[in-house]
């Protein structure tokens, strides 16, 4: 059955229709979270949250996007809020973050020893969300920029900067 | 086209979000400009790179395996009404009610040949005797429409006729055959306009033709969505016991898979006892099966190897090697720590098999999953 119908039987009262939305999202939301908070029980909370609000607020669900864009944007605002609220960066991973931001051209102690994964959970989150979500959830970049609430400028401009880095860490270290 | 703005071009290139004549553009200046285009070959390694990184990233991710069930255990229980909203959301599906309206023109269809079969003409040449009582709502448009040849419709003519003529005479028979018409009356009259009151049966299926406007707004939505969006649906959960959707069961194959990945997933020759196929998940180009045995569980993934063999295997210490079919391999046990809500030892074997790189991890035995995977091929 479409997402379309489950969530019209969920907004009817129908509680199996919102557990298939459950078991349908449930894992990838979970991923995505995870990718920003690297903490298990965090970000099941997260995901928990978000499917409760998701369960209250069905009702006045009116369909201006679909499910899977709504379910994530709820995630992501958790995630958010739990960073706020955390604040679970080291000093390590910003000063990754900072020479990530500036582009600096110091760069080849960090390149060196470093391989692609941990250069990119040395990401600033929003940042590692951008990827997530473009590369791993197959998001497109309209969809990445609803998600997050911010313009579709912003959401190319990490991708970009994103690349970029890669490719100055592949000339250093070629895949 | 200038060099100088290539770069921001080449990018959004990639992203796909330029414009057609813009990306038409850009093709023709790649073409002519090998300054751009080895500029653009770079920016698409590090975006392959980006991609397969991400993506090996994501997979790695274990998901909690009661995950769901414990999201559905802390949703408010609210007063389901079931069986009559799945009704009424069905009846607005459009393909629902062409099969409704389908099943209708089949039945009076079914109806309309019965009631001019031979062997009922004679029922009919009763009623038109009497007055012609059923025959604006039983008289066929023209025999032809009934498939029958001009032969059989003279066979039939005369057949009426003789029958005509048998029953005539005997205001019994011709009393049981018009109550016989009477009670056939109400299929015939479901093919003509209806005039069913609010929620009888003939209401809903005059409902069906008519009602565009109501399956407008889910048809709507679905062109709403992206195509990457509605790919990555292909999450799905084949186990009837946790969703009995026609739709998961048909698209949750791995005869399937090839519909969003360039390749079959090779599947296990050897599955423990007991071993169930629940979920196959496609996180853009892996593709992982969930299996359950008994209360274990065990996930075989499959995608294209990133080249660089580091990323591909990280090696901590506790970290063994192994060979699986001739291919060198790595195995890894990792012990449950307070919070993963896991009880019992993940074993995770990574190896790479000519193009393909192949994980299996769950928390059977390691023998089993080293069986497991040597079967994978």
């Amino acid at each position: 059955m479409s997402d379309e119908n489950l969530i019209l039987l969920s907004q009817s009262g129908d509680n199996e229709a919102f557990s298939q939305l459950v078991r349908k999202y449930s894992a990838d939301a979970y991923r995505t979270a995870f990718m920003v908070l690297r903490d298990r029980d965090e970000v099941e909370d997260v995901v928990q949250e978000s499917f409760l609000t998701c369960y209250r607020k069905i009702k006045s669900f009116r369909m201006e996007s679909s499910f899977k864009t709504w379910l994530y944007r709820i995630v992501v605002n958790r995630c958010y809020d739990r960073l706020r609220k955390l604040n679970r960066e080291n000093e390590a991973i910003k000063k990754m973050s900072l020479y990530l931001k500036n582009g600096s051209e110091d760069s080849y102690g960090i390149e060196s020893r470093l391989d692609l994964r941990e250069i990119i959970l040395g990401l600033r989150p929003e940042h590692r969300l951008v990827l997530t979500l473009y590369y791993g959830m197959d998001f497109g970049v309209q969809k990445v920029a609803d998600i997050l609430g911010v313009p579709v400028g912003t959401v190319k401009s990490r991708l970009n900067s994103a690349r970029n880095m890669i490719r100055r860490s592949l000339t250093v270290k070629p895949l | 086209m200038s060099c100088d703005n290539m770069m921001q071009m080449l990018n959004d290139f990639l992203s796909k979000t330029l414009s057609k004549n813009k990306e038409g553009k850009v093709k023709r200046h790649l073409e002519v400009c090998a300054s751009c285009r080895s500029e653009y070959h770079s920016l698409e390694n590090a975006d392959n790179a980006l991609r397969q990184v991400i993506c090996e990233m994501v997979a790695d991710i274990d998901v909690p395996r009661r995950l769901s069930e414990r999201i559905e255990e802390i949703l408010p229980q609210r007063k389901s009404n079931t069986l009559r909203s799945r009704l009424s959301i069905l009846l607005k599906t459009p393909a629902v009610a062409a099969a409704l309206l389908f099943m209708v023109l089949a039945a009076g269809f079914g109806a309309y040949n019965n009631y001019f079969n031979p062997a009922n003409l004679q029922k009919v040449a009763i009623s038109e005797k009497d007055g012609g009582k059923y025959s604006d709502s039983a008289a066929p448009p023209t025999v032809d429409n009934t498939g029958a040849s001009v032969q059989e419709k003279e066979d039939r003519l005369k057949e009426t006729q003789v029958t005509q003529t048998d029953t005539a005479g005997n205001p019994d028979e011709q009393m049981r055959k018009e109550q016989d018409n009477t009670v056939r009356a109400p299929e015939i009259t479901l093919m003509g306009p209806a005039q069913g009151q609010p929620g009888d049966t003939s209401g809903i299926l005059r409902g069906q033709p008519s009602a565009p406007a109501g399956e407008t707004a889910p048809e709507g939505l679905n062109e709403s969505q992206p195509a990457e969006e509605q790919k990555t649906a292909f999450t799905t959960f084949a186990d009837p016991g946790m969703s009995g959707s026609m739709d998961d069961a048909n698209d949750g194959t791995l005869e399937a898979a090839p519909r969003h990945v360039d390749f079959i997933p090779a599947k296990p020759d050897y599955l423990p006892p007991g071993s169930v196929l629940v979920n196959i998940t496609r996180l853009a180009d892996v593709i992982t099966q969930d299996y359950r045995t008994g209360a274990n569980y065990f996930t075989v993934s499959q995608s294209r190897p990133i080249a660089d063999d580091s990323a591909f295997v990280k090696k901590p210490a506790q970290v063994a090697n192994i060979n699986i079919n001739g291919c060198q391999g790595f195995i890894e046990e990792s012990r449950p720590e307070p919070g993963d809500h896991v009880s019992a030892a993940i074993t995770t074997l990574r190896w790479r098999q000519g193009d393909w790189a192949f994980s299996v991890s769950g928390d059977l035995p390691a023998e089993e999953i080293i069986k497991i995977s040597e079967s994978v091929k």
